[in-house]
């Protein structure tokens, strides 16, 4: 245990004055302080931060590097509040309210770095969901993101590398790493489980019945996001990473596989770079889970929606957040027959294609969700609501859930991936399990319990240390791994003082042992980020590790924190310590 | 299944305990009793059965309600918690043992239930009816105050700040399946587990004249219990003192609230003794 996790004493002035009659030993030095500021007295502010993440039973990882941020903050003089939230309130806090200081918490990071622009471009920080939370603003990358989404090749790659110089200098969110997606799974019903990597949507589709058994029968997993089985809304502004099941249910145009982004329910597209438009036809008698065609009008209708949820009625546009970016780029699209659609795109091919991968919403379903819930927040209906009864056309279709217990889908026999003749069917099909049931279990642990007693198939790919090594005592059932794109980060309310300032986000950037967390939490099982993208060919040399991060590398060597070095940075950064060693501006 | 398993096991673990101790403590000079005498005394306690059926029925029908009126209006206690007593359940586990695991593991579940058990079948048995009017009386306060207390405090517990470490759960991840089943994970403060294994305890010093034995063994199980819940990483420090508050105010508030019952029967009976001597029948 590092020298400054010793037991704490005292109380900072906050908790003083949130504590009460509880606190009330603490209340003496912090109550006086408290008037004097009250008053306008002349003491200065001493540094304040909450610190919030998840709790330990929902990601003990998270837990571990804001335990070790809280207690080097406090050494370094800064009174903290360390709060611990659920999932889905840490990210309506985070995500829909921007009401937090700093938080420890993970994000998906497109495949292609164009999601840079609405995650950390200064246009999108009055949206909500991943549109720039941060509230972070920098002239130079908005131009430069802005820039990208028009070329393409070598240029467009100098300019994201370029952003992502400009964007790790001012630490809008401190990357600290991408963790190895880790699943247990039992390979005598199922196998291919490495073929794809396991927090992409098309990893269970990929899989194939073990030698000897059909295509048939249920595929058994564990979950322990209760979540699951309450909200099937693909549109949801908070959804997680690690929830690929809106996924399953509602599919997209086109989908990432063998290298690029190929046809999925559109049959084939071509693209004309000069007009940008793109022009493609659907699958022939394509249909909705309640048996409705899926025609070009449907593919209209949802980048329409996506554009505005509220469709015209509210007094300004609701674009839906979870799609934003991908909104953002279309003009118009035009049906020019049943199975085929014109989008106008603007932007470069590159960046045009990922238009395609948005889920393709059934009109009649969604044209009556457009009612306006906050127009604070510019929150409609349809990216509220639980969406309970999920129609989508995707390879899985809802069957049946209890609410806080299971979640059952089943085989989507009309999707093209399950009809023979189809390149989908030829590439993945058919699907290699009839239904697919999902099981809420209090922990990884306790679900694998179930799977070394044989009555599940796999875990979620989202296993903790404990369990890993657990799994390796167990015969019958293996780990599965594969890099993620799941960025492990601290993000920062720039809205905020003294987050607004550079300086000061960058030191305690350099509070971070990124390769220690890697090696002593993750047990080697991730890979050091310096840069909020995850893949190699758009991260500059410049940026890349090298041990250590380049940028804004630990205070301190070895595995010991450096109290004075980190103490020099913030004082760099404008602010003063006082006699008795607090931060205070 | 998983949850069942488990359910019958520490069912059949404290039906054995609880017959065994029966032999030990109640004797069985006391059955068989007169059918007479058993249906008098059960009408006296039956309100209070079916008060406290009715309170635990809301609880549980309640938890879910509760938890969105919880993130709606409670009041984040935990990182208090921390600020005072910090890593001292990390302190505490550095005793660790495989024996104490073990030992503190099976109380947590095993001991704790028995605990709870025990003096309803004891005391049902017992000639007079005072010992289970207070029994009930004060488990019904226990779990009213409990339930007010989460409601207005989001808590979580010292193993999910990584204070320590979950030890129960790492040693039998399966008794998770049980426990969340009856309680969220951020319900910690009070703990339950002590306040209601200190209320039995208080409850066996008071009433050693009706079973002399019961006490000797309460104590130490109701010690065991309350340390448990620290070793355990599941309660703070705070949360096990707050018990041992609840407790004293629970088995107060039932003394009173007995007494106060006592003399309202004997009062109404007073007043409608009174009131057909005046009627003219």
């Amino acid at each position: 245990m590092d020298a400054e996790s010793s037991p704490r004493h005292g109380l900072t002035r906050r908790r003083a004055l949130a504590g009460g009659a509880l606190a009330a030993s603490g209340l003496s030095s912090g109550c006086v302080e408290t008037i004097e500021r009250f008053f306008g007295g002349s003491s200065r502010e001493q540094v304040s931060l909450e610190i919030v993440t998840v709790p330990a039973d929902a990601d003990a990882r998270l837990t571990a590097i804001a335990r070790t941020l809280v207690d080097r903050l406090e050494a370094v003089g800064i009174a903290t509040d360390f709060l611990l939230t659920p999932t889905d309130q840490l990210r309506k806090k985070v995500l829909t309210n921007r009401d937090f200081d700093v938080y420890i918490g993970t994000m998906a990071a497109d495949r292609d770095p164009d999601y840079l622009r609405t995650t950390f471009q200064s246009s999108y920080s009055n949206g909500v969901g991943w549109q720039n939370p941060f509230g972070f603003t920098d002239q130079g990358s908005d131009s430069l993101l802005d820039a990208q989404r028009y070329q393409s090749g070598q240029q467009r790659r100098e300019t994201i590398q370029d952003a992502l110089t400009d964007i790790t200098g001012e630490q809008p969110i401190v990357p600290l790493l991408s963790d190895t997606a880790i699943a247990a799974v039992r390979r005598n019903r199922f196998e291919g489980w490495d073929r794809v990597r396991a927090r992409d949507p098309l990893w269970l589709l990929a899989l194939d019945p073990a030698p000897g058994r059909s295509p048939e029968g249920r595929l058994r997993m564990t979950a322990v996001e209760k979540i699951l089985t309450e909200r099937l809304n693909p549109l949801l502004p908070t959804f997680s990473e690690f929830d690929a099941l809106t996924a399953y249910l509602y599919d997209p145009l086109g989908r990432y596989y063998d290298g690029q982004i190929r046809p999925w329910l559109a049959q084939s597209w071509s693209i004309d770079e000069s007009a940008r438009e793109i022009r493609l036809e659907l699958h022939p008698d394509l249909t909705w889970h309640d048996g409705e065609a899926l025609t070009a009008a449907d593919v209209q209708f949802t980048y329409r929606f996506l554009n505005d949820t509220a469709m015209g009625t509210g007094e300004t546009r609701h674009p839906a957040p979870r799609f934003r970016r991908q909104s953002s780029l279309v003009d118009a699209v035009d049906v020019l027959d049943d199975q085929t659609v014109r989008i106008s795109v603007d932007a470069a091919p590159a960046v045009a294609r990922t238009v395609l991968t948005a889920p393709l919403l059934p009109e009649h379903v969604w044209e009556s969700r457009t009612d306006v819930v906050d127009e604070s927040t510019g929150l409609t209906q349809a990216v509220t609501w639980d969406n309970p009864d999920p129609v989508g056309a995707g390879t899985l279709a809802f069957e049946s859930r209890t609410v806080e217990e299971s979640l059952v889908l089943t085989r989507n026999s009309d999707h093209p991936m399950n009809r023979e003749g189809t390149a989908l069917f030829e590439r993945f099909g058919p699907l290699a399990f009839d239904s697919l049931r999902f099981r809420v279990v209090p922990s990884d642990l306790a679900g694998l319990s179930l799977l070394t007693d044989g009555d599940v198939d796999a875990t979620v790919p989202k296993l903790g240390n404990d369990v890993i090594s657990n799994v390796r005592n167990e015969s019958a059932v293996d780990l599965v791994t594969s890099p993620s794109r799941t960025v492990y980060h601290v993000g920062f309310n720039a809205r905020r003082r003294p987050l607004q300032n550079p300086g000061f986000r960058r030191a305690i950037a350099r509070l971070f042992d990124k390769g220690d967390i890697v090696e002593s939490t993750f047990d080697g099982h991730a890979d050091p980020l310096t840069t909020p993208v995850t893949d190699a060919e758009w991260i500059p040399s410049s940026l890349a590790w090298n041990g250590s991060d380049p940028e804004v590398p630990f205070a301190g060597s070895g595995g010991e924190f450096d109290v004075e070095r980190a103490k020099q940075y913030f004082e760099d950064a404008g602010f003063q310590y006082t006699n008795d060693g607090r931060l205070v501006y | 299944m998983a949850l069942f398993e488990v359910l019958t096991q520490v069912a059949a673990v404290v039906a054995l305990a609880v017959a065994v101790s029966l032999g030990a403590v109640v004797g069985f000079s006391r059955f068989p009793r007169t059918r007479q005498q058993f249906f008098t005394q059960l009408r006296i306690v039956a309100p209070y059965l079916v008060f406290l059926g009715i309170v635990l029925g809301f609880t549980s029908a309640l938890r879910e309600v509760g938890t969105v009126v919880q993130w709606a209006i409670g009041f984040h206690l935990s990182p208090v918690i921390f600020e005072i007593e910090g890593t001292f359940v990390a302190w505490l586990q550095t005793f660790q043992t495989s024996t104490a695991t073990t030992y503190f593991s099976a109380i947590y579940v095993y001991g704790y239930a028995y605990l709870l058990v025990f003096p309803i079948v004891a005391y049902a048995l017992a000639d007079r009816t005072k010992p289970l009017r207070l029994l009930i009386l004060a488990y019904i306060l226990n779990y009213v105050i409990g339930l007010v207390c989460y409601i207005l405090f989001i808590a979580y517990g010292p193993r999910n700040y990584l204070i320590g470490e979950g030890i129960l759960y790492s040693f039998w991840p399966q008794a998770q399946f049980l426990t969340s089943e009856v309680n969220t994970n951020t319900n910690v403060f009070p703990s339950l587990h002590t306040s209601l294994s200190v209320t039995v305890a208080t409850l066996a010093v008071m009433t050693r004249d009706l079973y002399p034995r019961w006490a000797p063994i309460a104590i130490p199980i109701a010690l065991s219990v309350c340390l448990s819940t620290m070793y355990l990483g599941i309660h703070w420090g705070v949360d096990v003192l707050a018990g041992a508050g609840l407790a004293a105010i629970s088995v107060y508030g039932a003394v009173r609230l007995d007494d106060h019952f006592e003399r309202g029967v004997s009062a109404s009976r007073e007043w409608w003794g009174t009131l057909r001597n005046r009627l003219p029948i």
